[in-house]
């Protein structure tokens, strides 16, 4: 201890213990940083470092028993806020950035959450990313919209945005782990420079030499156990790899396999535009072929080349002598390749489903008696088979595959593959999140494997996974193989040290997507003459007013990430509750009116939201069923009737303007209209300029990033519903004003519509998404298409075809959606 | 024990709660009304149950995909236009049985054509299933209204209605119908490649192409099965009530995704069975004419199926809350 007495450390943890389900993830460990000191918190992938930081900053509560002490006070059931106002600062692997704002935003964003809407003044708020930015050195473009960065810069962004305010400790998670040497350096100064402020840094990396270049002291840790706490000097990277794996003694490197063995798998000079060039290599049945390299690196792009899932430019494969050319990932499988795909929880399982499905997805065809049929008899005789000769653990075959740990996991992916017969076998990163013991089984399975004649490429960034277990090692950089090493030739030291060296390109290509249909809308709707009356504007003002107060309502629902289908009904039934309530009380007026169907559409607003959040129940349910009750009781309690006595005010013409034309037609604008240009206006405030609306943007987008960030969840549900029911009241108000009658049945089936208005002007179905000018001319586009044909004469019933038909048009030839696996690849 | 454990396990979790509460509903109504224990009630929802449940098979299968059919009534309806269609130009009440089958036949691939159209366009451009089964919709409404100027088409065959009205054995041929059609899509969602790839698809579909389904191909296949449910659908209404209306059963769509849901069907794909969802579609039929008889109306009742949803979910929620209680307990 070289600090004074009087300053208690930054963190002080005793007994840290978390549990899942049955499984520990921490068992019983303390920790200790200093303030202002740099600390290494190290181990392999899967030991519990993550965990250790969501326990810290209050994202996971521990099990009982543990002690969490912040600069000397103790703390209990923290909240991710709270922690940050005690001056604790993270910076996730994931960055739980928001990509579609501002980088001045990004940084500042604490600033905006909060419970109390306030103004977002975009002046201050640049001018304070901009001192941030300063006090690092860097300099990055303010206005630039996050998603458009590449990873480096954002990765700055985030520790900018760690340090708003008066932090005192920031933990980083695997901050380096996409960034090229170059970055690196940069960021490690960026590290030193906080220390040097009275900072205090927990860096999390298993990547030895930054580990020992950057820390004053490392923590290790294996299996969720502390292992020790060490000075950094005088430690070598050898036996911090030792200590971090606990293993790396037990094992014995590889003997080459035989040169004159069976080639399985031959490539020449294989290249694909911007992804990799020049490649070469032959596998050798009973070889394990490694290849190293960092992301960006080419490795899994070679191996989607091999599984047919992107075509190379140039160059030959040549499988067990037979020209290699796979168009898809089936034909792949068919001429026995098999791909264990490096993000086991996304691709690897479909881990909703059982165990058993997941083993025999891939070989369906020859489990199928009679022809036609699956029969569960051979099914399950394979499944099995399986389970048996990988010794996967398991309660049940029918179980989730999410009931089993990572380890066992891994296994059914294996099964799945190995049951396809495959010649060669791809294993993208096989260790990923499999704690060690789970890890070295898994490695006796692949030299079981090769034993049997299996050709083996093995593509990891994990030097010591490759060293141990391969025959011959193909070391990969910016698409091309630098080196062909073999592990007996080498240490693991040196392999280590020429892979830090290694440059990687950031592709951050994101597809920016430009659905400018209403634009096109417009310029299409000139074509008709008698279109561009102020008579027919005002017209078409006049009678979709209700529609557009709906489209906003709903649009920001949809930016909250949900989905609304039960305001068109909510606004019958607050029209109706109103009409009956001034029918009895007589008088009433505007502000009255106002007041009543207001707080009637947030009520009802606010049940939806309390289902949704009380229940966990999705939206789309929740409304589906709300929809229901509400229009049921409505039909009931009214008997359909229609009422007609309504007081005067209500139903009084009011024109904003009006003017009669030389021929004797109208042009007005009714009261409707400035209801929905103030309700437009408001809602364009709410989202843009308030502290709430940001909020809402960011939670919708990224829940899991703005609920880390300290936002409050139910706050952000309330507001999106009870806007929703705000809004959808104020619709039910000036209906009343339009037709002078309530009529009980006359709004639902509107709902559909306006959702394909909204979604057609850019919000997206999934959240975070969507501007009011958006949903306006998604709205115009409905209202403009139907009003132009009916102009060009076109019979009403017709005119609704062609809005159909304009609608499916607009988005096969846009890219509204981006659900389709191969899109989400080419944004990738 | 293990038989119920065993049900449990082949026709999908909540068989056995709905079936509890299934025989609770009919044992109130039956002791509330004597008249819920007729002849006449169960002929009426015999007669009616069909184009519900069809209709809600045909939301079942692109649901379970991930996705949803918001277009299936305007198929239903666009279907049974065409059968009207060939039997008004040979000779309206005078059609023979060669123009019915016809008929029949070609309602039945306009449906598939329907529904194909939709799964393609959702397959290839990777779009929204709501958006462009709401397109579809919006479309064939148009398009229907367009051909029929909004009116009804009426003046068939007598033979047709007997596929509407008719028993066979004491069971009302839409009945049979309907068994059939349920039958039908419980094996091809549990017993074949392409109802394995539904819910791969469903709940995965990044890892679904992975593994070297044929995703695209399931999406197509899915929503034009489920174009080909609802022409059945549309032939029955057209029979039943000897007339075709476009937009007859509009607000059957929202009641077919509730009875999706009350039979466990995961709202966001991948998991849900046949069964369930026919049984929650009885407790529905059950509810409705059940509260007609003790004199309430069609519209209590649909009020009664919402908060029926909400309260199935709030005890879902509950139950696995207490799971989660009774876990931790364990491990201590």
């Amino acid at each position: 201890m070289t600090l004074p007495e009087a300053a208690p450390p930054a963190v002080r943890l005793r007994h840290v213990t978390k549990s899942f389900g049955g499984a520990k993830a921490l068992d019983n460990g303390d920790f200790d940083v200093r303030r202002g000191e740099v600390h290494c918190l190290a181990g392999e992938k899967g030991c519990g470092k993550s965990t250790f930081i969501k326990i810290i900053t209050g994202v996971y509560v521990p099990d009982a028993g543990t002690e969490i002490e912040l600069f000397g006070q103790p703390v209990k059931n923290i909240s991710p806020a709270q922690a940050r106002a005690l001056g604790v600062a993270v910076i996730w692997q994931d960055l739980a950035l928001f990509a579609r704002m501002s980088v001045a935003e990004n940084i500042t964003f604490d600033e905006i959450v909060g419970p109390f809407p306030r103004r977002v003044n975009r002046t201050a708020m640049r001018s304070h990313a901009a001192t941030v930015l300063a006090r690092l050195g860097v300099d990055i473009d303010l206005s630039a919209s996050l998603g458009t960065l590449p990873i480096a810069e954002r990765q700055i962004v985030a520790i900018a945005r760690a340090l708003m305010g008066q932090t005192r400790l920031i933990f980083m998670d695997e901050p380096t782990a996409s960034l090229t040497q170059s970055e690196t350096d940069a960021l490690l100064t960026i590290v030193r420079k906080l220390s040097d402020d009275g900072v205090a840094v927990v860096f999390v990396s298993h990547r030895l030499a930054e580990v020992l270049d950057v820390a004053e002291r490392v923590t290790v840790l294996r299996d969720g156990k502390l292992v020790g706490v060490w000075p950094t000097q005088g430690m070598t990277q050898s036996r911090l790899g030792e200590l971090m794996t606990g293993i790396a003694i037990e094992h014995s490197i590889l003997k080459p396999a035989a040169d004159d063995a069976n080639v399985v798998l031959s490539i020449q000079n294989l290249g694909r535009d911007g992804e990799f060039d020049g490649i070469s290599f032959d596998i050798r049945a009973g070889e394990v072929l490694g290849m190293i390299g960092l992301i960006g690196a080419g490795r899994t792009e070679i191996a989607h080349a091999l599984i047919g899932m992107n075509k190379p430019d140039r160059g030959e494969m040549i499988l067990t002598g037979a020209a290699h050319t796979p168009r898809s990932i089936r034909q792949a499988i068919a001429a026995g390749i098999a791909y264990v795909s490096e993000d086991r929880l996304q691709l690897g399982l479909d881990r909703k489903q059982s165990i058993e499905d997941n083993i025999s997805v891939a070989v369906l065809p020859g489990l199928e008696s009679p022809p036609g049929l699956l029969s569960s008899g051979l099914k399950s005789k394979l499944v099995m088979d399986w389970i048996k000769s990988l010794g996967i653990r398991l309660g049940q075959p029918a179980d989730a595959v999410s009931t089993l740990s990572g380890g066992n996991q891994q296994r059914v992916v294996l099964a799945k593959w190995l049951a396809t017969k495959p010649r060669l076998l791809i294993l993208d990163s096989p260790t990923v999140g499999v704690d060690v013991g789970a890890r070295a089984g898994i490695f006796r399975i692949v030299r079981d494997l090769t034993e049997k004649g299996l050709a083996i490429l093995l593509i990891s960034d994990e030097a010591s996974e490759v060293y141990f277990n391969a025959d011959r090692i193909l070391h990969l950089a910016g698409g091309r193989i630098l080196d062909t090493l073999v592990p007996s030739d080498i240490t693991l030291e040196a392999l280590e040290a020429r892979f830090m060296r290694d440059f990687v390109r950031s592709h951050a290509i994101e597809l920016r997507l430009a659905a400018v249909l209403s634009l096109i809308c417009f310029i299409l709707s000139f074509a008709s003459p008698q279109f561009a009356t102020a008579g027919n504007f005002s017209s078409l003002l006049n009678n979709n007013a209700v529609d557009m107060i709906w489209a906003v309502g709903l649009l920001v629902v949809l930016i909250a990430g949900g989905i609304d289908i039960s305001f068109a009904v909510a606004s019958s039934v607050v029209h109706y509750i109103a009409a009956k309530l001034f029918g009895v009380m007589g008088g009433g007026n505007w502000l009255m009116g106002i007041v009543v169907c207001g707080s009637l559409g947030i009520g009802l607003g606010l049940i939806n939201a309390w289902l949704i959040r009380g229940f966990k129940i999705i939206s789309i349910v929740v409304t589906i069923a709300t929809f229901n009750a509400f229009f049921g009781f409505l039909m009931f309690f009214s008997g359909g009737k229609f009422i007609y006595d309504l007081p005067s005010w209500w139903t009084a013409r009011v024109f904003l303007f009006e003017h009669q034309n030389a021929d004797g037609s109208w042009v007005e604008l009714n009261l409707s209209v400035a209801a929905m240009v103030v309700c437009l206006i408001l809602t364009w405030i709410l989202l843009r300029h308030t502290s709430i609306g940001r909020q809402l943007h960011a939670f919708g987008a990224n829940p899991e990033g703005a609920r880390r960030a300290g936002v409050n969840v139910a706050l952000m549900q309330g507001v999106a519903y009870g806007w929703m029911g705000l809004m959808a009241g104020t619709a039910g108000l000036m209906q009343i004003n339009v037709v002078r009658e309530v009529v009980p049945n006359a709004l639902a089936g509107g709902e559909l519509e306006v959702l394909a208005a909204v979604v057609l002007g850019g919000a997206r179905l999934g959240g975070g998404k969507g501007t009011v000018t958006g949903s306006v001319l998604g709205v115009l586009f409905v209202a403009i298409t139907q009003n132009g044909l009916n102009l060009l004469g076109v019979s009403p019933f017709a005119s609704k075809m062609v809005i159909g038909a304009a609608i499916l048009i607009a988005i096969s030839t846009s890219n509204i959606g981006l659900t389709s696996p191969s899109r989400k690849r080419a944004a990738k | 024990m293990n038989f119920l454990v065993n049900l449990n396990k082949r026709f999908g979790l909540g068989t056995l709660p709905l079936t509890a509460f299934l025989v609770l509903t009919v044992l109130l109504f039956a002791a509330l009304t004597p008249r819920f224990f007729s002849e006449a009630n169960f002929q009426s929802m015999a007669f009616q149950m069909p184009v519900l449940g069809i209709l809600t098979l045909a939301t079942l299968g692109p649901i379970l995909s991930g996705g949803i059919n918001l277009s299936i009534i305007y198929t239903a309806n666009f279907s049974g236009l065409t059968l009207a269609w060939v039997l008004l130009n040979n000779g309206g009440p005078d059609a023979g049985s060669g123009s019915m089958i016809v008929g029949c036949l070609l309602a039945l691939i306009v449906g598939a054509i329907a529904g194909g159209v939709t799964g393609l366009v959702i397959a290839k451009v990777g779009a929204h299933p709501i958006l462009v089964t709401l397109a579809m919709m919006i479309f064939l409404r148009g398009l229907g209204e367009f051909l029929t100027r909004g009116g009804d088409i009426s003046g068939f065959p007598a033979a047709i209605s007997y596929l509407g009205q008719g028993n066979l054995l004491w069971v009302p041929v839409p009945m049979w119908l309907f068994a059939a059609c349920a039958l039908l899509w419980h094996l091809l969602l549990s017993r074949t490649r392409h109802g394995f790839a539904v819910y791969m698809v469903g709940s995965n579909i990044r890892a679904a192409e992975y593994s070297g389904l044929h995703t695209k191909r399931t999406l197509v296949l899915i929503y034009l099965f489920s174009g080909l449910l609802c022409a059945v659908a549309g032939i029955l209404m057209a029979a039943r009530f000897n007339s075709v209306r476009v937009g007859h059963g509009e607000a059957i769509l929202l009641v077919t995704v509730l009875a999706c849901f009350l039979g466990g069907v995961d709202p966001f794909g991948g998991a849900g069975r046949v069964l369930p969802v026919v049984l929650a579609l009885v407790i529905l039929q059950v509810l409705s004419p059940g509260m007609n008889l003790l004199g309430a109306n069609q519209h209590l009742a649909t009020a009664v199926w919402g908060l029926f949803l909400i309260g199935v979910m709030m005890l879902r929620w509950a139950a696995a809350k207490l799971e989660i209680q009774f876990n931790r307990r364990k491990l201590t």
